[in-house]
């Protein structure tokens, strides 16, 4: 065997079955190894595998790291796990046609609400909107969110703690739980600029003059999907995989999900499945993806933009708008917002956040939808403000969300709410405009993420050949070089060594042919022994029946094991697989 | 076409948006009219809304969810959302699954499968509708329990199709006569005979009973005798008020072949039960005490009437259903601006009086001048000094009234008359005192609630006949009276915010000029006061009807001088 192509494929085989296996969490290069030839194919040695390993650590693409006891781990760091998803499971399934009669169904999340779950966007948007008109969320002496505080903003949110215990595991059920979902909108709207704390609360930024995200919707739900796989996912690595797979379908089109499943790899029997059900689950419940039959068939869909790769700052998060799947817009030119004269206000969905967050601030939200719609009144006027607002910004602001010059019964309806506001009063609520450099440094974690590398060093060395197979140095080079007949004690000498380093022998029969034995262990068998494992094809792996010896004890069809005796094994050779070449 | 120059905005719940000025807003326009209820129009965006009625009122005209699901995805901008389009698919899918049949001496519902029909059969509250086992996928139904099935039914989310007939009532030569006593031709307009035709004979062919949708001042009196000459059979007309009656009353003397003698009031002036009788809701529904019974339902089964005409059915009472419920054997024709009811009961409409038969297009409407389009003006009149003081220390509770009788009101009614010369106006207000003042200042004759009948009567027919030009009423005005001629309304007062009375006194010009002139509303309002709140809530049901306020500000100085000048 040489390390060309062979051990190319073995490499992107081994990296594939990592990535799907262990995603971003450390593992144990042994255990690996073993569970990698159990999972992937028996006729795979683990002594190959712990080379194609090592191929993968010089290519830099697998690293190592130490923990406190000096014990090594291996793992693939997560910000690349995306492109390596994307490179080596490059056939996504394809959507079902246009036109295909899907109902849609409840599906296996079963989320509350007559009419499924808001996008988490806009649950974010509606409690971080009540949190500012509350005037911030107080902080306790020691630190801790004011806790009746905490549960009525709390309620603005629909996800249930457990509809996040896959993501959150323990800390979504614990007795802070049902706070949990409330702890996420905190934590995210920090990350993104729309919250920050101060010493004593932790409160909202202004919407005039906003320079934090101003992507659209679709692109915060964009946004959050990949901040929620980045932080949350990887610790559940079957989760993690089914995130990064769900997220290269295309949003708004039905997929079989059996297809899907298959397209990447993931059968009923992978210790991922768990993970994947529980993320389409928890997709479905931050209201982005909905389930539908085709028949007997379960289906999928999008209905945000998923994206899975790393996000930049806040608001730069680049996201291909617009589409040509029927039902999505194209996004005009300038987006604009209409101002109806019966006061009300639509939202059309390619409007920004910074636009909606304004509005939160001057009018009374009626509905958040894909539209969503807003209603000018006198106390939300009064309110905005009493939040800092100079009165002219009101109709300045929506005059530029309009493009254009507003209904007269809006600007006269602001005129006559506005008129009595005194300059005391101004003055007054515009010291309570919030100054974000006010803000403290550093980001607001109130949930646990997972740290897999936590405690351990970085590894940067490599393994030499004689680290990965313990005294390859004293052994003779006949035994690795030449298929020979040996004494019956050096065969078994052999055989242990195959043992030892979880690797395969070639066997040469007297009668002629020969094969690739991997040896699974040695049994006594009265005065002689006896070697039982799996036979295959030196050349390619498989199975080769017919040039297994006469004597062999049981079938060698398939994957079934066999036993030969080791007196008449014929000339034998140690299979070493080749040194890994740069390949990635 | 891109989705971005697609109409409509659809919502999850049901709420959809037609862009008004977009080019396919005519064929979303349509659509939504068979499928959707228009809530609101105001400026760019018209707000319908799809419900379970509007769904199954659809299917009833012939849609299916697949059909509505077609033509729904050729228009929405954004798409249709899932759950909504499940809820369509759904909701219109049941239109069918329950048909109710003549089976000789009792009735037989039909039901679609026999899951359906065990579900059903374990509702105990059905029980005493029942006549016996099921048989395969049928049970029989008692004949008197046809109405009230159908109630519970589409209360359990299911409307029955009622295919079980109906009688034809005693019959009653009428035809609509070719000219009035004026002169003036007799003929109905397209729409008009296009309702009378759906309704009589339905699209799918099952007409006989059901709504006709239109707009203030479009007609709907011409549809009712309509019907009444298509089916030629003894009627029963029910509406909401005495004056309304009286309209009936004159327009079917005036356009029928009908004798006076024919023609009979059931009233609390009158009790006549003849072969077309016209009698209001309130006096079916009189009872001497709360759980006493109701004398007059009798005037239900006194005659054999071929047809109901239920007029304003969005105005029907509770008690009303209930024994409306008993008469489904008889043709029932719902008349009615809007189909929305404040109490939600939409569901009692659609299974008692029937599904919507037609639904008029109302811009066309307007486009051909059917209806009239008014000119809303909202006068700000600014306080006198004194006034403002006065305003000012008063308690919140006298504050509507100073503002309401501001003096300077009287000098804006002055000016605006002097815009339209001639013009037959009303001048409407909520306060005694002040309209009376308005009155002498400015020689009116005034109609108040203490106004004997025929005096109000005899003040009415001369401002008919244009011997009067301008009227000063109280808020007698906000229900019916027929002055079909009133192209102004001046309200100078009103209650705090009621949008109901602020539609009323539109209504009261609404009906189209034979002479073409233009309508004009004015309101006047005392700046800076409660009265400028009070207002913007009274215009909003206006506003959402798609009328447009101006303001228009009158200077203290210009006014005041005006008054000195007088």
């Amino acid at each position: 065997m040489t390390g060309g192509d062979g051990g190319r494929s073995r490499g992107m085989e081994m990296l594939r079955w990592l990535l799907r296996r262990y995603g971003a969490m450390p593992f144990a290069e042994a255990e690996a190894a073993v569970l990698a030839s159990e999972e992937l194919s028996p006729l795979r040695t683990p002594a190959e595998l712990r080379v194609a390993m090592l191929g993968l650590r010089r290519d830099g693409v697998l690293l190592a790291a130490r923990n406190r006891w000096g014990d090594r781990t291996l793992y693939l760091p997560a910000e690349e796990l995306a492109a390596w998803h994307s490179l080596l499971f490059a056939a996504v399934p394809e959507p079902l046609p246009f036109g295909e009669r899907i109902v849609t169904a409840e599906g296996p999340a079963r989320c509350p609400g007559p009419r499924g779950r808001a996008p988490l966007s806009r649950q974010l948007l509606r409690t971080w909107a009540d949190l500012r008109r509350r005037g911030g969320l107080p902080l306790t002496a020691n630190g801790a969110l004011h806790r009746a505080r905490a549960a009525k903003l709390a309620e603005a949110m629909e996800l249930a703690p457990q509809e996040l215990a896959p993501l959150l595991g323990a800390a979504a059920a614990d007795d802070a739980a049902i706070q949990a979902a409330l702890f996420l909108a905190i934590e995210l709207g920090s990350e993104l600029g729309v919250l920050g704390r101060t010493v004593g609360a932790i409160e909202a930024g202004s919407g005039d003059g906003w320079s934090g995200f101003d992507g659209t919707m679709e692109e915060l739900d964009a946004l959050l999907h990949s901040l929620l796989v980045r932080h949350y996912a990887p610790g559940d690595p079957g989760l993690h995989f089914a995130a990064l797979s769900l997220g290269r379908l295309e949003p708004n089109r039905w997929y079989l999900e059996r297809e899907t499943r298959e397209a990447f790899g993931m059968t009923e029997r992978q210790p991922g499945r768990a993970g994947w059900d529980a993320w389409l689950r928890a997709a479905a419940c931050f209201g982005w993806m909905e389930f539908g039959r085709r028949g007997e068939e379960e289906t999928i869909r999008w209905t945000v933009r998923p994206h899975v790769g790393v996000p930049g700052k806040p608001g730069e998060l680049s996201v291909p708008s617009g589409s040509s799947v029927p039902g999505v817009a194209d996004v005009p030119e300038r987006p604009v917002v209409y101002v109806q004269s019966d006061l009300e206000i639509i939202v059309p969905p390619e409007v920004g956040f910074g636009m909606r967050w304004r509005l939160e601030e001057i009018a009374e939200r009626i509905a958040l939808d894909h539209v969503s719609t807003y209603r000018l009144t006198r106390a939300s006027c009064e309110n905005a403000v009493r939040l800092g607002l100079r009165p002219e910004r009101i109709a300045e602001t929506l005059r530029e969300a309009a493009g254009h010059a507003l209904p007269a019964a809006a600007t006269g309806a602001i005129e006559d709410w506005l008129r009595d506001v005194r300059t005391g009063e101004q003055a007054e609520a515009a010291g309570h405009t919030l100054r974000r450099s006010a803000w403290l440094a550093g980001p607001l974690l109130l949930l646990p993420r997972p740290e897999p590398l936590r405690d351990c060093e970085p590894d940067g060395s490599v393994p030499s050949r004689d680290e990965l197979f313990p005294g390859l140095a004293a052994v003779p080079p006949a035994w690795l070089a030449q298929t020979r007949r040996y004494h019956a004690s050096t065969r078994k000498d052999m055989a242990e060594l195959a043992l030892a380093w979880r690797t395969s022998l070639r066997i040469e029969p007297d009668g002629g042919g020969g094969y690739s034995f991997i040896p699974e262990s040695l049994e006594r068998l009265g005065e002689s022994w006896s070697l039982v494992g799996r036979v295959r094809d030196a050349a390619n792996g498989d199975v080769a029946a017919e040039a297994v010896a006469a004597d062999s004890v049981m079938s060698a069809r398939g994957t079934d094991r066999v036993a030969l005796s080791v007196d008449s094994l014929g000339a034998i050779r140690l299979e070493l697989p080749p040194e890994p070449r740069r390949e990635l | 076409m891109s989705t971005a120059k697609l109409p409509l905005l659809i919502q999850s719940d049901g709420t959809i948006m037609l862009e008004d000025g977009h080019p396919g807003a005519e064929s979303a326009r349509e659509l939504l009219r068979e499928i959707a209820e228009l809530k609101k129009r105001p400026g760019d965006w018209h707000t319908y809304r799809v419900t379970p009625v509007s769904l199954w009122n659809a299917a009833a005209a012939g849609w299916t969810g697949e059909t509505m699901m077609e033509r729904l995805n050729e228009l929405a901008r954004y798409g249709v959302p899932a759950a909504l389009e499940k809820e369509i698919r759904d909701v219109a899918g049941r239109y069918g699954s329950l048909r109710l049949k003549d089976r000789g001496s009792e009735l037989e519902l039909k039901v679609r499968d026999s899951l359906l029909l065990e579900e059903l059969l374990a509702c105990r509250g059905l029980d005493a509708c029942w006549l016996g086992a099921p048989d395969g996928l049928s049970v029989g139904v008692r004949k008197e329990a046809r109405g009230w099935l159908k109630r519970e039914l589409i209360a359990l989310g299911y409307p029955v199709v009622d295919e079980a007939g109906y009688r034809s009532g005693e019959a009653l030569p009428v035809r609509l006569l070719a000219e009035d006593g004026t002169g003036r031709r007799i003929r109905l307009r397209d729409y008009q005979e296009e309702a009378v035709e759906a309704f009589a004979s339905g699209r799918t062919g099952a007409g006989g009973s059901g709504v006709v949708v239109l707009p203030c001042g479009a007609g709907k009196t011409w549809v009712g005798m309509g019907a009444l000459a298509r089916l030629q059979c003894e009627t029963l007309i029910l509406t909401s008020s005495t004056v309304s009656v009286s309209q009936w009353i004159r327009e079917l003397r005036r356009s029928t072949s009908l004798d006076e003698d024919a023609i009979g009031e059931y009233t609390g002036d009158r009790k006549e039960v003849k072969p077309v009788t016209v009698a209001t809701y309130q006096l079916l529904t009189h009872r001497k005490s709360k759980g006493g019974s109701y004398p007059h339902w009798k005037l239900l089964s006194d005659r054999n009437w071929g047809l109901i005409i239920y007029d304003e059915v969005h105005l029907l009472p509770a008690p009303v259903f209930r024994m409306t419920a008993d008469l489904q054997a008889t043709r029932r024709l719902g008349l009615t601006a809007t189909l929305v009811r404040e109490d939600g009961r939409e569901g009692d409409v659609f299974a008692l009086i029937g599904p919507k038969r037609y639904d008029a297009p109302w811009r066309s409407m307007e486009l051909m001048g059917w209806i009239a389009k008014p000119s809303c003006t909202e006068v700000r009149v600014p306080l006198t000094p004194h006034g403002v003081a006065r305003y000012r220390e008063a308690p919140k509770r006298q504050k509507h009234r100073i503002a309401g009788e501001n003096p300077l009101k009287l000098a804006a009614v002055r000016r605006l008359l002097s815009r339209h010369p001639k013009q037959p106006t009303l001048i409407i207000g909520q306060y005694l005192d002040q309209l009376n003042e308005v009155a002498q200042g400015l020689s009116l004759p005034v109609i108040t609630g203490n106004t004997p009948q025929t005096e109000r009567q005899r003040l009415f027919d001369r401002f008919n006949r244009g011997e009067i030009s301008v009227l000063a009423v109280s808020k007698v005005a906000n229900f019916a009276i027929d002055l079909p001629d009133a192209s102004i309304a001046i309200q100078i007062s009103g209650s705090f915010g009621s949008r109901q009375e602020e539609a009323q006194r539109l209504g009261r010009i609404l009906r189209p000029k034979q002479s073409g002139a233009g309508v004009y509303f004015y309101t006047l309002i005392s700046d800076e006061t409660d009265e400028v709140e009070f207002a913007r809530k009274r215009q909003r049901f206006l506003l959402e009807q798609g009328y447009e306020y101006e303001v228009d500000w009158l200077k203290e100085e210009a006014l005041a001088a005006e008054e000195a000048g007088t």
